[in-house]
């Protein structure tokens, strides 16, 4: 702590220089206000004894230049015999207080040591005012970009909605006309081939356009069901679960895909596995999607998939042998529109909401998703949920 | 006069003690500081007395009022007091009549310093 002492009496210099040292102050003396100033000016303390009464320069002229330097710097005025009143308008002008001479030693340390104190917790408090004002602004975006989202989740949802009604009715008309055209194609005559190439022809784009726009009702119904997710509008239906139930039937689905491609399919899951408390079709539709995704993306090899208890969860893991995950994208799979795509050549796929609408479902009922993949050597996603006497719902 | 400075003396150093916290070193160290800036502050303080000096009379005065309190030599200290005071006042006069028996009691304490330390430096005032 370096501490100034100011006053004209050289016994006060020598005796406050003494005594504050031993205390372990660090002690520069000026003999005069002028004095002061320049020591100040090239120096910082800590904290200022400051004579009163003075030639020259007296000691609230000083104060004045003390203070225009460093207003925080605490200044303690020592004066003497019946001058309290000017010790008083030193204290307007921004002293901290004002202690007697003689000086005694042990109420200057204590006021010194208090002011110094005092001095340090206003500039912490300066700071955390500061840092409570970077806070409000700080929160203030947050809360306008929370308002942009909701809108913007509003906006997705209204539009979703829109365009089902007119989808479902573009895939029921085709569909409606497919099948007309599949009743007449058998009753043409042979005849006229160019006819019925044409309308074989019809048929054919009648069908893209059922698949297609199939996809698209997919991806209205997954925009529809994120925002309702996000909003907390989405409905759950609670239930005790058994997990290996809803794999199994998700296996019994998939299990003709893999194999159609020539995958090897295993399933191993661990005796006695605890029940869960969950909504069915959420955990069905996270399964699926891993499943999805394992036949899109694996060639040659296959896909297992494994569930076990550790401690208080079920861990389900589910391997392939696919192209994998780019290291670049491994962090950003489960977050909105962020597709795996072809993950070797990292060019973008479908539009990405599958795994993140999975990851809300996951963390839903209280548990983790996550992802360890090598491109060319296939990925593994594990999914952690708490058994039913964990969870508390 | 020697330990007579405690009581009876003009220098209570018990008092003088008392702010420096029973430091003897610190005693002897302010007694040779007094001897040396007193006597010119009397010096200096006669002549602005004699020039009507308000302003500097008053400092001179505080200045060796507070040397005077510190070292324990109360009643120098109280008629330095006075004489600041007057000249605060503005009356000189009254000033000049403290600064009188002011010296008086100043003498009495450089004598008993110059006793008690053997100093031969001190050659009044007067």
């Amino acid at each position: 702590m370096h501490i100034l002492v100011v006053d004209d009496e050289e016994m006060v210099r020598y005796v406050l220089s003494e005594k504050l040292s031993e205390s372990g102050f660090s002690v520069i003396a000026a003999s005069g206000g002028q004095q002061a100033v320049e020591f100040f000016r090239n120096t910082p303390f800590d904290a200022v004894l400051l004579d009163l009464k003075m030639p020259g320069m007296d000691g609230i002229e000083t104060l004045k230049e003390l203070r225009m330097l460093d207003p925080e710097v605490p200044v303690i005025m020592v004066t003497a015999y019946g001058d309290i009143a000017t010790a008083v308008e030193a204290i307007k002008r921004g002293a901290y207080d004002f202690v007697e001479k003689p000086p005694q030693i042990s109420r200057i340390m204590v006021t010194l040591r208090r002011a110094i104190e005092k001095a340090s917790l206003e500039r912490e408090v300066k700071k955390l005012g500061k840092n409570i004002e970077e806070s409000a602004v700080l929160k203030q975006a947050y809360e306008k970009l929370k308002e942009l989202d909701q809108v913007k989740t509003a906006f997705l949802s209204s539009v979703s909605h829109e365009l089902r009604t007119p989808l479902t009715s573009i895939i029921g008309y085709a569909e409606i006309s497919r099948k007309k055209l599949l009743k007449l194609i058998p009753a043409m005559s042979d005849d006229d081939p160019k006819t019925t190439k044409s309308i074989r022809q019809v048929e054919e784009n009648l069908g893209i356009l059922v698949s297609e726009s199939g996809k698209l009702a997919g991806l209205i119904e997954s925009i529809l069901d994120l925002t309702a997710m996000e909003a907390g509008t989405a409905e759950w239906r609670w239930e005790p679960l058994q997990l290996r139930e809803v794999i199994e039937d998700a296996a019994a689905v998939f299990s003709p895909v893999f194999k159609e491609k020539g995958l090897e399919f295993s399933v191993t899951i661990e005796d006695d596995l605890p029940m869960i408390k969950g909504d069915r079709y959420r955990i069905s539709q996270v399964i699926n999607q891993i499943f999805t995704n394992a036949a899109a993306f694996t060639d040659q090899g296959g896909v297992t998939c494994s569930a076990k208890r550790v401690e208080s969860t079920i861990v389900l893991s589910i391997s392939d042998t696919g192209r994998g995950i780019l290291a670049s994208r491994q962090g950003v799979i489960f977050e909105k529109f962020s597709q795996i795509g072809d993950t070797l050549t990292d060019k973008p796929k479908g539009v990405g909401l599958g795994l993140p609408i999975s990851r809300l479902i996951v963390e839903y009922h209280g548990g983790k998703i996550g992802v360890e993949s090598e491109p060319g050597r296939g990925s593994e996603f594990t999914i952690v949920l708490p058994v039913e006497e964990e969870m508390g719902i | 006069m020697g330990s007579g400075m405690n009581e009876q003396g003009q220098i209570d150093k018990g008092k003088a003690l008392k702010w420096l916290e029973g430091d003897e070193r610190m005693f002897v160290r302010i007694k040779a500081i007094f001897m040396k800036n007193v006597p010119p502050q009397v010096e200096q303080l006669k002549e602005c007395l004699a020039l009507g000096d308000t302003g500097s009379t008053e400092r001179l005065a505080h200045t060796i009022m507070g040397s005077s309190a510190m070292l324990g030599a109360s009643v120098m200290s109280s008629e330095a007091g006075k004489i600041e005071l007057s000249a605060i006042e503005g009356d000189m006069n009254a000033a000049r009549l403290h600064f009188t028996k002011f010296v008086g009691e100043y003498e009495k304490v450089m004598e008993e310093l110059f006793v008690e330390g053997g100093c031969d430096a001190y050659s009044g005032s007067r």
